[in-house]
């Protein structure tokens, strides 16, 4: 389905993105940041704490990173203090990058095997097909902080992945 | 790189989640869609326009469909009644699936050269890369699509992958 080409890509965009939304989330005030706006999560600081929820449950699953600490462990509902999050984030991102860096398309390839987080249930499903999944994710939850930010009137980075800039 | 079922995956995750949107949308008022929220397209209705546009734009570059005749900042109002948005986008969601049952791995490799309606002169990418992002690009807007339905309080379905379990992660 994807190559390690398509997961270094999206590593990189992952960290563009991140980058431009935390910056802009940065000049808002705890209020602003704290403000349920209707999202799906409410506000755009829980909004970004479940993104990090799922990436590093998912990193823990698939690359054996630790799992998500309480701070972060009730899927967004539970608000990230700000200075922590950002800092959890850039982590986040690096470690990303460096699994970008490892991956092979034979990993890729493969069936994983994982348990839910609820059910404990087994669940097996090519590995590339998660990691879609992951970025899929990501991408759709930063939509919504991209919509709760231009509401807030700031302005965030372009979004299309041809635009990414060399340096990410 | 991406192969064939990847373009299978997301064609059946694209039209799964217009149906959830749109259905959601569709029980809105015509004010409530047109309502500026403060997304980067201001309403649901230009938001779900400009995705549309947008898919429309890069299916002529790489299935050969009728290019739109409005680009780049006149996305948004490419179909401006609700009744033919919902008509274009069910015809497009049925045609996107039949391509990625004839597309061939190797129809994925190599660049395509296309003429930016943004940039305004040609550009090139690898071919994969510009699927990538027209799916990337339906997540991102349909994220914020789906975030002002539920400040409407609609109740869209799940959007993880259909595989998950209902519970989340």
């Amino acid at each position: 389905m994807i190559t390690a080409e398509y997961f270094q890509t999206m590593a990189r965009y992952n960290r563009w993105q991140n980058a431009s939304l935390y910056r802009e989330a940065d000049g808002q005030s705890d209020a602003e940041r704290q403000l349920d706006r209707g999202a799906f999560f409410g506000s755009i600081q829980n909004t970004l704490s479940h993104i990090l929820w799922g990436d590093t449950m998912w990193m823990s699953r698939l690359d054996g990173a630790p799992p998500p600490d309480t701070r972060i462990s009730e899927k967004g509902r539970f608000t990230v203090a700000w200075d922590d999050l950002k800092v959890m984030r850039i982590d986040a991102d690096a470690k990303i990058a460096d699994w970008a860096g490892r991956i092979t398309d034979d990993e890729l390839g493969r069936d994983f095997t994982w348990q839910t987080s609820f059910e404990k249930t087994d669940m097996t499903h090519p590995f590339d097909l998660l990691v879609v999944q992951l970025f899929n994710h990501q991408t759709h939850h930063r939509g919504q902080v991209h919509a709760m930010l231009t509401a807030a009137g700031t302005n965030p980075d372009a979004t299309d992945l041809p635009f990414m800039p060399d340096e990410f | 790189m991406i192969s064939a079922s990847y373009l299978q995956q997301m064609a059946g995750y694209n039209h799964r989640q217009n149906q959830s949107l749109y259905r959601e949308a569709d029980l809105l008022s015509e004010e409530q869609r047109r309502e500026d929220r403060g997304v980067f397209f201001g309403s649901i209705h230009r938001t779900l326009c400009h995705i549309l546009t947008a898919d429309h734009i890069w299916m002529s570059r790489f299935d050969n469909w009728d290019m739109p005749d409005v680009r780049g900042g006149k996305s948004p109002d490419w179909i401006t009644g609700w009744a033919e948005l919902k008509d274009v986008r069910q015809t497009s969601d049925d045609r996107l699936p039949q391509w990625g049952e004839r597309i061939k791995d190797t129809d994925l490799q190599g660049d395509l050269t296309w003429q930016s309606g943004i940039a305004g002169e040609d550009d090139s990418a690898p071919t994969w890369a510009l699927v990538t992002h027209m799916f990337n690009h339906q997540t991102h807007h349909r994220g914020q699509v789906h975030g002002m339905l539920t400040g409407f309080g609609m109740v869209p379905d799940e959007t993880d992958f259909e595989f998950m379990p209902l519970s989340g992660t």
